[in-house]
């Protein structure tokens, strides 16, 4: 899959947040896009999902060639694109297993028995360090911020996307947690070899991964792109180098 | 007639001691049933093919089926009392000279009198199918350690203008542990009043589920004694679409000490529906160590859908208790519903999801299983309907239930 954004505007209630945004990600690369708060990440990675609240102003969402902006956000997502949220939302009363299940049906890439479906699940709650109890409650009700996140790269491992882009996959993580997501995310990658785009603030999760392309966004634009060493720059300098 | 009408209104009013009859604020918010032109109780043919329908489709046994036409069925510990000795059993089951069994003695064809003997346990499913308005009085004595499961359904076949009046009488014993679950599919004609009086005992355990899904209007009130060291567990469910009232009050008084009453009540509405949710736990002087809660909630999916609650509490705060009430109501989260499309669910599926998620701790009160399956599978099937927002046609044919439920 390639994922292309093309001169992208993106306004929220009137207000462009997103002021111009070119991006390319093929199949099994591996992009890191990195940049203050407020900088617009998160609006660019929920406006390629669909999001209703984002308007795109201008400019276009390619996969494979063809635009998605019209796309409602489950069709979005059966193309193969996963997003992985910065803030996941509390859903009381579904639990972890309906779900997954629910949304494999839907995908319907997986067609594997329901036995298989289980027994891949438990190898990845087990490898992610997930406690077991947690698969058992209503979907991110009641977790820590460090269990969300890791049930998020859980759904990423499950429903096997052909892109992945992950908002801020390590906040909220104490270090041997970040340790456990970076390894999957890497497990993930090397087994299905999707395209990632990782959104963060910091270079911790980077140190156990392995990024090729890095982006700078700043104020609604990319401003710098380079390669691994941009990381350590801005891990020494800050973004106003 | 008018005197017919005059009595069900009383009675549907219930117990003027109950605050929700009484007090002005609760007056503002009252539903007042519509009576059919007469109080005809004409035999039902389709009521008996229907009821071997529904039981198929469902996979259920139906221990006693109610129709118009008199009460199939029979079973240990329940003595069914026909016409000729009604009144002189509803007065002895239900003594007192309230309205409601002003109502029951002078209209009640026919009485149910259901007892569970110290340290037996009894498990009873009841159809009732096209009832008229004549009241359906049972008697549910409970006895010492006795365990009882009884899960009403109530349907309708066809698109007649009916009132049905269920009106329960409970009575627990110490020790005893009760399930009582109904069901409320009829017809968008039929008005439910549906009455339920108790008196918990000692050390006891009363779980009381209630969904009420069809019908025109509904008003309920239950009213539920708890003695020292009994817990009651009152969960209604309302699911409503276009045109459907509901008035649902529950009173539940914590009269003895180490008692726990709590009343939840969910309520997703949908068209142009209203729903007054008035949920009440006293607590009286001298019951200490009480825990005592009202909860009332709403999903709102239509803009002209209205739900008001009205959660209230009377305590005496000389005791040393546990209690508190909350009321809420919202649209479904724009971003919950983001989050579920996100991996692919499409987004009439993604609201089911999160409204049978929504209504998950009220179906949880339920130990019924396939009262529970039939309930989800009933309010699925209002869901699935192009129509979803309006009342529910329920005749056999169309009813659908899970394929799980029917094993």
């Amino acid at each position: 899959m390639k994922l292309e954004i093309k001169g992208l505007h993106v306004s929220i209630e009137g207000r462009e947040v997103i002021k111009g945004v070119d991006l390319t990600v093929n199949e099994g690369e591996f992009h890191v896009l990195m940049g203050p708060n407020g900088s617009g990440k998160t609006t660019l990675s929920k406006a390629i999902m669909g999001h209703p609240a984002y308007t795109i102003k201008a400019g276009d969402i390619l996969v494979d060639g063809t635009s998605i902006k019209d796309l409602s956000t489950d069709k979005i997502a059966k193309l193969g694109i996963f997003l992985g949220f910065q803030n996941p939302i509390e859903v009381e009363g579904l639990g972890v297993i309906n779900f997954l299940n629910t949304a494999r049906g839907a995908i319907a890439r997986d067609n594997a028995p329901f036995k298989e479906f289980m027994d891949d699940f438990k190898k990845n709650v087990a490898s992610l360090k997930i406690k077991e109890d947690l698969v058992n409650r209503p979907l991110n009700f009641g977790f820590s911020g460090g269990e969300k996140k890791k049930v998020e790269i859980l759904q990423m491992a499950m429903l096997k996307p052909k892109m992945a882009i992950l908002d801020e996959p390590d906040s909220g993580l104490d270090v041997d947690a970040i340790k456990h997501v970076a390894a999957k995310i890497t497990e993930i990658r090397k087994a299905s070899n999707p395209g990632i785009l990782l959104i963060t603030h910091y270079s911790r999760i980077l140190k156990y991964m392995d990024p090729e392309y890095v982006h700078v966004m700043q104020d609604g634009k990319i401003v710098r792109e380079g390669g691994k060493e941009l990381i350590e720059e801005i891990e020494s300098k800050g973004y106003k180098a | 007639m008018q005197q017919y009408k005059e009595f069900v209104e009383e009675a549907i009013g219930y117990y003027k001691s109950l605050p929700f009859e009484t007090r002005e604020l609760y007056k503002r918010y009252m539903i007042n049933l519509r009576m059919p032109d007469g109080v005809s109780n004409k035999p039902s043919k389709e009521a008996d093919a229907f009821a071997d329908k529904v039981s198929e489709s469902m996979g259920l046994k139906f221990d006693l089926i109610i129709t118009d036409s008199g009460i199939k069925g029979s079973l240990k510990n329940i003595e069914i009392v026909d016409s000729e000795r009604v009144e002189a059993a509803t007065r002895k089951h239900m003594p007192g000279e309230d309205k409601v069994a002003s109502f029951v003695h002078a209209y009640a064809r026919k009485a149910i009198v259901m007892r569970v003997p110290s340290g037996e346990s009894a498990s009873i499913n009841v159809l009732s199918v096209n009832h008229g308005p004549a009241p359906i009085f049972l008697s549910l004595v409970v006895e010492d350690d006795a365990h009882l499961s009884l899960s009403e359904y109530y349907f309708s076949t066809s698109h007649e203008q009916s009132v049905v009046t269920p009106v329960h009488e409970l009575h627990v014993g110490k020790r005893a542990e009760v399930d009582l679950s109904l069901l409320h599919n009829e017809n968008a004609k039929t008005d439910i009043g549906n009455l339920c009086k108790g008196s918990v005992g000692e050390h006891s355990g009363v779980r009381f589920s209630s969904a009420y899904i069809g019908g025109g209007y509904t008003r309920a009130r239950t009213d539920l004694d708890v003695s020292d060291h009994a817990k009651v567990d009152v969960s209604e469910i309302v699911f409503s679409s276009d045109g459907q009232k509901f008035d649902i009050g529950s009173t539940v008084t914590n009269s003895k000490p180490y008692s726990t009453g709590i009343v939840n009540s969910g309520a997703v509405m949908s068209g142009k529906s209203i729903c007054v949710l008035k949920g009440f736990a006293k607590i009286v002087k001298g019951a200490r160590g009480v825990n005592s809660h009202v909860n009332q909630h709403g999903l709102i999916l239509d803009a002209d859908a209205r739900i008001e609650c009205l959660p209230d509490m009377s305590i005496d705060y000389s005791n040393d208790v546990t209690a508190g009430h909350s009321a809420g109501t919202a649209p479904i989260s724009r971003d919950v519903l983001f989050y579920l499309t996100s991996r692919g669910i499409p987004e009439a599926e993604a609201r089911k999801l999160y409204i049978m998620g929504f209504l998950s701790k009220y179906l949880a009160n339920i130990r019924d299983i396939k009262m529970k399956e039939i309930i989800i599978a009933t309010m699925l099937e209002k869901m699935n309907k192009s129509s979803f927002g309006t009342v529910p046609d329920t005749r056999i044919e169309k009813y659908w239930v899970l394929e799980s439920a029917k094993k």
